[in-house]
């Protein structure tokens, strides 16, 4: 079965038609390039508005889902420049996202320590906050610390989808 | 039954020495004179103090008895007082060490008035501070005498009961942290009943020559409470004073701080922290006095406001003539949570010197958009995602605090708080 599916979807992004009548599937290893205003119709953006057609993940549909309810089922958006977070820290980041899919959370600590040494990142990572911009290599290590902690089945970049 | 009535009524109880019944005198006709302040006043504009000036107060029963296990518990010297009469039974100062003092103001006015007098002198005070004079019947003396450091904190704990009709009480505390002494004092306000009450508090801090004082006020009173206060702090030479102020409670709170640097090379660093929701009011009157030269003073006030709260936040700096050297700054930022709530920022300078460096800034913002979607892209519910970015913007502040037990009291108290999503 595909992982995604998109079946005649179309969506307006601010108000002006972005896709109309896409339809399109993703099995599980495969990569495709898609239109890039599919990236926010497809994480439910606050500017988006599906107008027909649905989205279809593992066979339910997530057309009219809360923007974390998606993220949870498994999509897992990359931010090329993501916003600040004044006074969040990696650590409280990665901890509100975990404690989101998962009931009664223990051990965070531990587990962020093993997932940093694994990734051979830095012990103090989970301590820097996300105040201003990070650097390529911290924004490189950040991303791959949220795969192996969310375990996302669909990575959705600027233009290209990537189904694990 | 008026103040004056009331005032004649507690008075004919009272047994004080001559020098005190005359400055409560002086005070309750200053208060008769001022009355409560209106919008009239430049310090009271955007604080309504009707509801408070219209309730009828009476002063408290004897104590209703509360249960040592309500109390956060850390290791300190204890005083706490019971709808602002002292609570013996309550209270710890095991092991305090000779000759630092730690006691009710009512057992010392009873036993050793003449402590009291060159530190209670009538001035002309502003009405709540007059009121406070006319009729505090209890409160604590501190003294931590020359050179000692005090290894563990002092903590009041002033906790309100009323269930009932609406009750005032009107504490007064007298701190003195004598030459290079070093003490830490946790202020706390608690509300254990549902009730209206008036908490009327002034506390006087004096730091002699290279004392050491951190002070931190955790405010959580009941949601229909009544919460005035006047922190007076006077510095000497080379003393540090870091105070922090935090402000959860009460429908309408009201801080008025003034610190006064006297002394060559004191430095000081004043922090605060209010949350605010529903209809409360919440209100930061602060002024820095450098009256001397070589002085610095830090100023961080940061505030959290949802459903139709208010806040008023006034930092003055004045620098005064021949005042060279200072160096000053004052800072309020504010996240507005809702369309409703309202912030009055006036960060200011006063400044007669020409030698100095003083910064100023005041920001009033939302949380941003793009931020609260990248946190929900990870899958972080909307309401978890709000309150991780505003525990984020408070958090600086929760750490700046002195007592780790009154850092994570605090950090619960936020989360409590904003989980309500009010």
């Amino acid at each position: 079965m595909a992982l995604l599916e998109l079946r005649g979807l179309s969506a307006e992004v601010d108000g002006k038609p972005a896709l109309s009548g896409l339809s399109l599937s993703v099995d599980p290893g495969e990569s495709r390039p898609v239109p890039s205003a599919l990236s926010k119709v497809l994480m439910g953006h606050p500017s988006c508005r599906v107008t027909a057609g649905s989205i279809v993940l593992d066979g339910a549909d997530i057309t009219v889902l809360s923007t974390a309810e998606r993220a949870r089922r498994g999509l897992l958006p990359s931010f090329p420049r993501p916003p600040a977070l004044p006074g969040v820290t990696v650590a409280s980041f990665l901890r509100a996202a975990l404690a989101a899919r998962t009931r009664g959370l223990k051990d965070f600590r531990k587990l962020l320590r093993e997932k940093l040494a694994v990734l051979k990142l830095d012990e103090g990572f989970g301590s820097r906050r996300l105040d201003a911009a990070l650097s390529d290599a911290e924004r490189t290590g950040f991303e791959a610390l949220q795969r192996e902690l969310l375990k996302p089945s669909l990575i959705i970049e600027d233009g290209v989808l990537r189904a694990l | 039954m008026n103040a004056a009535a009331r005032f004649s009524e507690a008075e004919s109880r009272r047994n004080a020495p001559a020098w005190l019944a005359a400055a409560r005198k002086t005070a309750i006709a200053r208060f008769s004179e001022l009355g409560f302040p209106t919008e009239a006043d430049e310090d009271w504009r955007f604080t309504r103090v009707e509801p408070l000036a219209k309730t009828a107060f009476e002063l408290p029963k004897p104590a209703a008895t509360v249960e040592a296990k309500a109390l956060v518990p850390f290791d300190a010297y204890r005083l706490v007082f019971v709808d602002g009469r002292h609570a013996p039974a309550l209270s710890d100062l095991a092991g305090l060490a000779q000759g630092v003092r730690v006691a009710s103001l009512a057992q010392v006015l009873k036993d050793e008035p003449a402590l009291l007098e060159p530190r209670l002198k009538a001035s002309a005070e502003p009405a709540f501070a007059a009121l406070n004079t006319a009729f505090f019947d209890d409160g604590a003396l501190v003294i931590v005498p020359r050179g000692v450091t005090l290894e563990k904190p002092v903590h009041l704990l002033f906790l309100s009961t009323a269930a009932g009709a609406p009750v005032m009480w009107h504490g007064r505390v007298l701190v003195s942290v004598e030459a290079g002494a070093k003490l830490t004092l946790v202020e706390e306000y608690a509300g254990a009943g549902s009730g209206t009450y008036f908490a009327n508090m002034v506390c006087d801090l004096d730091l002699a020559e290279n004392a050491v004082l951190e002070h931190a006020k955790l405010q959580h009173d009941s949601e229909s409470a009544f919460h005035v206060a006047s922190l007076r702090v006077r510095q000497g030479r080379d003393s540090r004073f870091a105070g922090h102020s935090v402000s959860l409670g009460a429908a309408l709170c009201r801080n008025d701080i003034a610190v006064s640097l006297a002394g060559e090379g004191a430095d000081c660093a004043l922090d605060g922290l209010y949350h605010a929701g529903g209809r409360q009011q919440v209100d930061f009157h602060t002024a820095i006095d450098h009256v001397v030269p070589h002085c610095g003073s830090r100023e961080l006030f940061k505030g959290v406001l949802d459903g139709s709260a208010r806040a008023v936040f006034n930092g003055l700096i004045s620098v005064q003539p021949g005042a060279q050297k200072t160096s000053a700054s004052v800072y309020n930022k504010n996240l507005v949570l809702s369309e409703n709530a309202l912030v009055n920022t006036k960060p200011e300078f006063k400044i007669s010197a020409n030698d100095v460096q003083c910064k100023h800034g005041a920001t009033v913002g939302q949380l941003s958009g793009d931020a609260l979607f990248y946190l929900r892209s990870r899958g972080i519910g909307a309401v978890e995602a709000r309150n991780l970015l505003v525990y984020a913007f408070a958090r600086e502040m929760v750490e700046k605090l002195p007592v780790e037990a009154l850092r994570e009291a605090v950090s619960a108290r936020l989360a409590r708080s904003l989980g309500a999503g009010d």
